[in-house]
């Protein structure tokens, strides 16, 4: 089943000859349950492309399919609640809130749903992902490899569509880059969780079941179909 | 050479962050302003005050001037006038010992002759038309003139009756010129000329050593160089001119020092001086809190720039210069701005205080003294470098990676561990984002509670001005009539008593509903014995007796009388038997219990001559014989002669008539119905100024205006800075909203990204802001409260017409604007930021 589908998904910025085309043309379907890597130098607009389908910008033109749902015909307040149960985060500055402790940010999108969180499937997360001792910890004293952790099952917690992870390993040292991709990878698999992840690193992508090569804004390589 | 390039690179670094900076570098600037404000108005209102009381004191004496030589001959004049120490000298001739012209007694007048010198330095130099020539020119002070009728018209006409040595002589003269009275003081002055002096050169013998007459003596007043050491100056040209300090000695010449220059080191009295030391201090108090906030909130905000700034090399000290250095750029902008509208203010706000002492009503002019600009301009910079002091130090000690990865303002968050799990919810959040930067809260909240607790404190002042204390100590029914002399303490008995056309007029006017007569007199002689007086050697009168003051009170006075102990029986009064004696009160309306001589229930003996004739020795001296019936507050301006006796006793009218044939009416008071009181206040007023200019009055509508203008400064001054320091506690509140929302950008950003919205984010921003004024209302209260009840309370208990009265209504009103306040500035501050779109907020982290 197509979670995720883009057509024709142009981004510019600036007019005549000046126009950067971050995005130009972009044609993409991405099945449920993949691990799709998109894989680009800088400059390539890989971050654009993660960042238009997490409904985080609108294209210049073109659409974006989450889930069945045209996310660009939902006004902004409407993409928001979407995105907060369809879609999963995974920065590479972590970015949690430093005043909640692990488990108020795993649980973050849940509550701001207004929702009870499934303890059953959070257990299964935290002991997934080794987090059972840190649960009451405050952000400022967890290594980075376990704020990462704590970042993916946040992402995990609402059980979206589907995870973008934008250079989750970018800011960790090798081992553990190799422990979180792993777990990326577990996760995956366990929860049946569809994850399009970003990368400049060819070796990283290769854990992926997918490569997608972008440069100049368009897909050059790679099965984007 | 490394060292000059490095200095430059530093200076054009701080200018060059300095100048992106503008919303910072504005609010800054307002902040150092205001402080600067705050020190400039408090110094321009304490050297004003102080400027004004010197000047109002000096035009009080008559003139300026830094020693004074009094009832010299021209001789000795001559002999003084050249010693080196004298800057300038004044000669200034007495014509007449008295100017008798009739409608001088309400306000005398005096004839001298001023020269330059003198005219300068007595204030008396004509600002219309010239100064006197021909012998029969004068000129006089507006007030003079009005009161003798004289147009103010060069060449009119003017009679003048002069006492010489007790002969009286009429001359007449023109008006020549003339100067506005001052309103301070209230002796009217005719001056000569010169030609005058010649053409009367035999009559203007000085012969006060002889006679003590007045006429022909000379008054010098003399000018030092500065006001130092003005006795051993003024001691050193009287006896190098060859006189003596010696009073008993021939060459003596009488001397003193102007006191109000010896008054500089003054002693302010103690109210005052904690005022001005606890307002300086709530200053520097308030203008650190927001200026160390302002400063602290931008060294965080900019924290990745003096991360960046250590990782390619500058060291901490260089960072802390480069912050001081803005500093003081701010403050070279700011500072200014604070001076001039601080000396404004300060300036309009010195009448208010000049009020509330003896010399209300002057005109003063505050000059732009160097000292309070210095002054204020250096504690305002003072204040700048402590509050800059601690972020300096916070952004030297950044560690370059750290600042990299900073997210905003808590990187030294103490705690680990956090045991909750609803910490999502907004308010929850809310609470926890509070907590980030602690120091930086609580110091918005303590800001703002400042101000509220300073606004209820002058509510408080003023409630607690008890107007009916006030009036009662210097009005005890609604008017007082009387002979305009019992005003100037100079009431004897009959040839100055109040006169019946007066008082008849007065009952017939609309609106009156009771009055009475106080008879008394210093004439009367009454006196008294007291056995356990034995040490008193004066006032006593050839029998050995006491001298007494006796009042004799019609029904209204005698009913109004304030009982202290025994008891106010009119029936046993009446009886003839029975007499009350009279305790002074204090400052605090509180009876001087021994200021009475005799106890309730002893006898007293009165004696007093009486009869009719003028000769005393021809009366009768009668002896009589009363019980003390009880003891009474002497009020001093209602129901006493307006001097200090050692014994004084009262009596009904008609009992003090049986032993005093001619009995005297000292006053009358009276009570009139409420909406008549300004009519008769416009009749009294003409009525004194034209029917009867011998009489006065006073009036409860007068102390009236007197009591509301010391409310008023109080409210005008006390409103005026907590308005002022509510502004720095709203700002201080404003820069750390929106400090907080502008750090944390990118966190929001993030938020939003998975997944709240912005209806969520702005609750959480509401939810803060409303935590903030939560606090501040509690700690408002509470402190508010304990303050009112401990040292505002002490301090109403050192004025005597204030009685405290606790209120915190003022604080309540305030409270639901402060919180309606606390839920807008943070909706108003992030809509104002929440202009780029997620990602590009995102991106300023990368």
């Amino acid at each position: 089943m197509t979670i995720l589908e883009t057509t024709n998904l142009k981004k510019y910025y600036g007019s005549g000859d000046t126009t950067v085309k971050a995005l130009d043309g972009v044609d993409l379907i991405v099945e449920n349950g993949e691990f799709v890597a998109i894989v680009g130098t800088s400059g390539s607009g890989k971050s654009t492309l993660l960042h238009m389908l997490g409904g985080l910008d609108r294209p210049s033109s073109g659409t974006v399919t989450v889930d069945g749902k045209e996310i660009f015909l939902l006004k902004d307040e409407e993409l928001t609640i979407f995105r907060r149960r369809k879609i999963g985060f995974v920065f590479q500055n972590y970015n949690l809130v430093p005043v909640l402790n692990v488990y108020e940010n795993i649980v973050l999108p849940i509550q701001l749903d207004g929702n009870e969180p499934d303890t059953e499937y959070l257990n299964q997360i935290i002991r997934t992902l080794g987090l059972e001792s840190k649960v009451h910890n405050l952000p400022n004293n967890l290594s980075g490899g376990q704020q990462q952790r704590v970042a993916i099952a946040r992402a995990l917690s609402a059980k979206p569509a589907i995870i973008l992870a934008d250079e989750p390993t970018g800011n960790l040292d090798s081992k553990t880059s190799q422990d979180v991709l792993g777990l990326l990878k577990v996760t995956s698999e366990k929860f049946s969780q569809t994850i399009v992840m970003i990368t400049h690193n060819e070796e990283i992508a290769q854990l992926a079941d997918r490569i997608i090569h972008l440069e100049d804004g368009k897909i050059v390589g790679g099965e984007g179909q | 050479m490394i060292k000059v390039k490095n200095q430059k690179a530093i200076r054009n670094l701080a200018d060059k962050s300095f100048r992106a900076n503008k919303a910072r570098n504005l609010i800054a600037i307002m902040a150092i302003a205001l402080t600067a404000l705050l020190f400039t108005t408090i110094f321009t209102m304490g050297i004003g005050t102080v400027e004004g009381i010197q000047q109002a004191s000096m035009r009080q004496a008559g003139g300026d001037g830094h020693a004074i030589l009094k009832y010299i001959t021209d001789e000795e004049f001559n002999n003084v006038k050249d010693h080196p120490l004298i800057k300038e000298i004044a000669y200034n001739r007495m014509l007449s010992d008295g100017v008798e012209n009739e409608e001088f007694l309400k306000r005398r007048a005096e004839f001298w002759y001023y020269d330059d010198v003198g005219l300068k330095l007595g204030f008396s130099e004509p600002t219309s038309g010239h100064k006197p020539v021909a012998e029969n020119e004068v000129i006089a002070d507006t007030k003079t003139l009005q009161v003798l009728g004289i147009p103010l018209e060069v060449g009119a006409p003017l009679t003048l009756t002069l006492e010489i040595r007790g002969v009286e002589v009429r001359r007449e003269f023109i008006l020549a010129g003339w100067w506005e009275s001052d309103p301070v003081f209230n002796v009217g002055k005719i001056i000569a000329s010169r030609t005058y002096v010649d053409a009367h050169l035999d009559e203007l013998q000085n012969t006060y050593k002889v006679d003590n007459s007045f006429t022909g003596a000379t008054v010098a007043y003399i000018m030092f160089e500065n006001s130092s050491n003005l006795e051993g100056k003024l001691e050193k040209v009287i006896t190098d001119s060859g006189y003596s300090l010696d009073e008993n000695t021939p060459n003596y010449l009488e001397h003193n020092v102007n006191w109000s220059y010896l008054s500089t080191n003054f002693g302010m009295d103690a109210g005052t001086l904690i005022a001005l030391l606890s307002g300086l201090l709530l200053i520097v108090l308030t203008g650190y809190l927001i200026i160390y906030n302002i400063f602290q909130i931008s060294v965080i905000r900019d924290i990745r720039f003096y991360g960046l700034l250590k990782t390619i090399g500058t060291t901490g000290t260089q960072i802390r210069r480069i912050i001081r250095r803005q500093a003081l750029i701010l403050s070279a902008i700011g500072i200014p701005i604070g001076l001039i509208i601080g000396f404004f203010i300060g300036k309009a706000l010195v009448p208010f205080l000049m009020n509330n002492t003896n010399y209300a009503g002057s005109m003063v002019s505050v000059s732009p003294s160097p000292l309070i600009f210095a002054g204020a301009a250096l504690f305002a910079v003072i204040t700048v470098l402590i509050s800059t002091f601690k972020p300096g130090r916070i952004a030297a000690a950044v560690s370059p990676v750290e600042a990299v990865r900073y997210t905003g303002g808590d990187s030294k968050q103490n705690r680990k561990l956090k045991k909750s799990t609803a910490g999502g919810k907004m308010p929850r959040m809310a609470l926890a984002n509070l907590g980030r930067n602690k120091i930086r809260t609580v110091l918005v909240v303590i800001s703002m509670s400042l101000s509220l607790v300073l606004f209820n404190t002058v509510f408080t002042l003023s409630r607690s001005f008890d107007m009916d204390k006030f009036l009662s100590k210097f009005v005890d029914t609604d008017f007082l009539i009387a002979h305009a002399e019992y005003f100037q303490y100079n009431f004897f008995g009959p040839e100055n008593q109040t006169t019946e056309s007066f008082i008849q007029a007065v009952e017939a006017q609309p609106g009156f509903e009771e009055g009475g007569r106080l008879y008394g007199g210093r004439e009367e002689q009454f006196a008294t014995e007291d056995e356990n007086n034995t040490t008193k050697q004066y006032n006593r009168n050839s029998n050995g007796d006491l001298m007494a003051m006796v009042y004799g009170l019609e029904d209204l006075p005698l009913h109004r009388l304030e009982l202290i102990d025994g008891e106010l029986n009119y029936a046993k009064l009446a009886t003839g038997k029975y007499i009350l004696e009279g305790v002074q009160l204090d400052d605090n309306s509180v009876p001087e219990m021994d200021t009475a001589h005799f106890d309730v229930g002893e006898t007293v003996m009165l004696h007093n001559y009486k009869g009719t004739s003028d000769t005393f020795a021809d009366r009768e001296y009668t002896t009589q014989e009363y019980t003390v019936l009880g003891h009474v507050a002497i009020k001093y301006y209602a129901n006493s002669d307006r001097n200090r006796w050692d014994y004084n006793f009262y009596l009904p009218a008609d009992i003090y008539k049986t032993m005093v044939m001619q009995p005297a009416v000292m006053s009358y008071a009276f009570n009139v119905s409420d909406d008549q009181e300004a009519t008769m206040e416009r009749f009294l007023q003409s009525y004194t100024d034209s029917m009867e200019p011998v009489m006065n009055y006073t009036s409860k509508l007068t102390s009236l205006k007197e009591y509301s203008g010391m409310q008023r400064t109080v409210v005008m001054i006390g409103g005026a800075l907590s308005f002022i320091i509510g502004l720095i506690g709203i700002l201080n509140f404003v820069n750390a909203i929106l400090t907080s929302i502008l750090t944390r950008r990118q966190e929001f950003a993030m938020l939003q990204s998975i997944g709240m919205t912005r209806k969520q984010l702005r609750r959480m921003l509401m939810f803060e802001g409303f935590y903030y004024t939560l606090a501040t209302c509690a700690l408002s209260l509470v402190f508010g409260t304990v303050f009112s009840l401990l040292i505002v309370k002490s301090f109403c208990g050192l004025l005597w017409f204030v009685s405290y009265h606790f209120i915190l209504w003022p604080l309540l009103i305030v409270l639901p604007f402060l919180i309606v306040l606390g839920v807008l500035i943070p909706l108003l501050s992030y809509a104002m930021t929440d202009k780029q779109s997620i990602v590009e907020r995102l991106r300023e982290a990368e």
